[in-house]
C-alpha cells in the first residue's frame, strides 16, 4: 500500500512541478521508465502471489536501475549506448510482459 | 500461494528472464518467512496477500511477536518503499510530459510547414494563372510592328523627329584667315589649333549619345551603328562623305537632352571656345527632324523565298537616298560607299 501511495504522490508531483530532463540524462530516460515499470509490475505480481516484501522491492528496483544505467553509461562511452539501452529495454520489457501475463492468470485464471 | 510457480529451472539469459520474471528475492524472502512461521506456529496456511509490507521475516524472526500473523512494518522500510514509489511515479510523469512536449512542438512545426506549403501552393497557382494569361496574350502583330519601328529608329533607318539639341562648331576666326596659305611658315600652330577636327566632332557626338540622344546627325548625315567620323587631311568625313564648316550636330532625345549634355559636353565646348577660340553654340530645338541613315544595305542577309513583304518603310532603293533637310553646300553627288564600314570609336552610351 505504501508504494502505491508513493507512486501516486510521485505522479502528482511530476505533473505539478513539470521537471525538464537535463540533456545529459536524456539517454537514461527510457531505461528509467522501463525499470520503473518493471518494478511496478513485479511488485504487483508479488503482491498477488502473496510474497511481496518491501525490502526486495526497494533493493531490486535500485539495483536494476543502477545496473541498467551503468550499462547505458558504458555503452555511451563506447559509442554503442543506443544498442545497449535497446538490450536493457528488451530484457526488462520481456520481464514486464511475463509479469503482466502472470498477473492476468492470477486475476482471471486464464 | 505459490500457484503457477511450477516452472522447471530454465537455462540462462533472456530465457531465464522469461521463465522467472519475478525477482527471485521475493521468493527467497517469502520462503524464509513461511518456514519461520511454520516453525513458530505450526500453521503454514497463511492467506495470500497478507504478507505485504512485512520485512521482519527477512531480518529474522522476533520472539516477542511469535503468534502474530501480520507483522508490523518497520519505519525504515516504509520510507524506502515510499521513496521508490515516489521515484517511479516521478519518472513516469516526467517521461510522459517530455514526450507530450515533444509531440506538441512537432505539431507546431508541422503546422508551420503546412502553412508554408499552402502559401507556396498559392504562389504556384497565381504564377501558373499569370503564365497562362501571358501565354494567351502573346506578342501581336501590332507589337512586332512597333518593335520594328523602334529598331528602325535606333538603327537610323527612318527619319527621326522630336525635341532635340543642335550643337554648332566652327573654326576659330584665326584659322580662317590663313587658310589659303597652309604652308606659310609661322602661320602654323595658332591657325591649326583653332580648327575643328574630326575628333572634336566625334567627341561632341559621343557626349550627345551619352546624354541620352536617340539619334544624332552631323550636317544632315545620320549617324548609325556603322557610321564613322574620320579625317582626311583637313577634311572631316562622316560616313565617307566630307563635311564643310560650320558643323551642325543635331541630336534628338529626351526633352532634357540639353541639360543632360551640359555637364560634360558643355564643358568640352567651353574648352574649345576658351582654349582654341573655336566658335561653338548650342540651341535646344523643340522639334528637330533627323534624316534617315544611308549606309543600310544588307551584305549577307537576303529575304526568304516565301517572304510576303519586308518592312515597307525601309529605304531599300539605293537610288533614292533620304534627303537631308539641310544639304551641305558642295555635296552634289554623294557617293554611297558600299564597302564594309570601318569601325568607329563612336560611343553608344555612357
Amino acid at each position: 500500500m505504501i508504494p502505491v501511495i508513493g507512486l501516486v504522490v510521485g505522479v502528482v508531483l511530476g505533473l505539478v512541478l513539470q521537471p525538464t530532463v537535463p540533456l545529459w540524462a536524456q539517454p537514461y530516460l527510457p531505461i528509467a521508465v522501463i525499470a520503473a515499470l518493471d518494478a511496478v509490475f513485479g511488485g504487483l505480481r508479488a503482491v498477488l502471489d502473496g510474497v511481496f516484501s518491501d525490502r526486495v522491492f526497494v533493493v531490486s528496483f535500485l539495483s536494476n536501475t543502477v545496473v541498467a544505467a551503468l550499462i547505458v553509461f558504458l555503452g555511451d562511452q563506447l559509442g554503442v549506448g543506443a544498442q545497449l539501452s535497446t538490450g536493457v529495454v528488451v530484457v526488462l520489457g520481456v520481464r514486464i510482459f511475463s509479469n503482466v501475463a502472470a498477473i492476468r492468470r492470477l486475476l482471471f485464471g486464464a | 500461494m505459490s500457484r503457477s510457480r511450477s516452472h522447471a529451472p530454465v537455462p540462462v539469459g533472456l530465457l531465464e528472464a522469461l521463465a522467472e520474471p519475478l525477482d527471485p528475492g521475493y521468493e527467497a524472502v517469502h520462503r524464509v518467512r513461511s518456514t519461520a512461521h511454520a516453525a513458530r506456529a505450526g500453521s503454514s496456511s497463511k492467506a495470500p496477500g497478507e504478507s505485504k509490507a512485512s520485512g521482519e521475516s527477512g531480518e529474522g524472526p522476533r520472539p516477542d511477536e511469535a503468534g502474530a500473523v501480520r507483522p508490523r512494518p518497520r519505519p525504515g522500510h516504509v520510507a524506502g518503499s515510499l521513496a521508490v514509489g515516489l521515484v517511479i511515479g516521478l519518472v513516469l510523469a516526467t517521461s510522459g510530459l517530455a514526450s507530450d512536449r515533444t509531440r506538441s512542438s512537432l505539431r507546431e512545426r508541422r503546422a508551420a510547414l503546412v502553412e508554408r506549403v499552402e502559401a507556396s501552393q498559392a504562389d504556384v497557382d497565381a504564377l501558373t494563372a499569370r503564365a497562362s494569361a501571358l501565354r494567351g496574350a502573346g506578342p501581336t502583330a501590332a507589337d512586332s510592328r512597333s518593335a520594328d519601328a523602334r529598331l528602325a529608329e535606333a538603327a537610323g533607318a527612318v527619319p527621326l523627329t522630336g525635341p532635340g539639341l543642335v550643337v554648332t562648331l566652327d573654326d576659330a576666326p584665326a584659322a580662317l584667315a590663313p587658310a589659303p596659305a597652309p604652308d606659310a611658315p609661322g602661320a602654323g600652330d595658332a591657325a591649326e589649333s583653332g580648327r575643328i577636327v574630326a575628333r572634336d566632332v566625334a567627341q561632341v557626338a559621343n557626349e550627345l549619345w551619352a546624354a541620352g540622344a536617340t539619334g544624332v546627325a552631323v550636317n544632315g548625315q545620320r549617324l548609325t551603328a556603322t557610321s564613322s567620323i574620320r579625317f582626311a587631311g583637313r577634311a572631316i568625313l562622316v560616313g565617307y562623305r566630307p563635311l564643310a564648316r560650320p558643323y551642325e550636330i543635331g541630336a534628338v532625345g529626351p526633352a532634357d537632352l540639353a541639360a543632360r549634355f551640359e555637364p560634360r559636353g558643355g564643358v568640352y565646348l567651353d574648352e574649345l571656345r576658351t582654349a582654341f577660340g573655336a566658335r561653338v553654340g548650342t540651341a535646344a530645338v523643340a522639334r528637330l527632324t533627323l534624316p534617315a541613315g544611308t549606309l543600310l544595305d544588307l551584305d549577307h542577309a537576303a529575304p526568304a523565298p516565301g517572304a510576303v513583304d519586308g518592312p515597307e518603310q525601309w529605304p531599300r532603293a539605293p537610288a533614292s537616298p533620304a534627303t537631308p533637310p539641310a544639304p551641305s553646300p558642295g555635296e552634289t553627288s554623294p557617293s554611297r560607299a558600299r564597302s564594309t564600314p570601318v569601325p568607329t570609336p563612336k560611343g553608344s552610351a555612357s
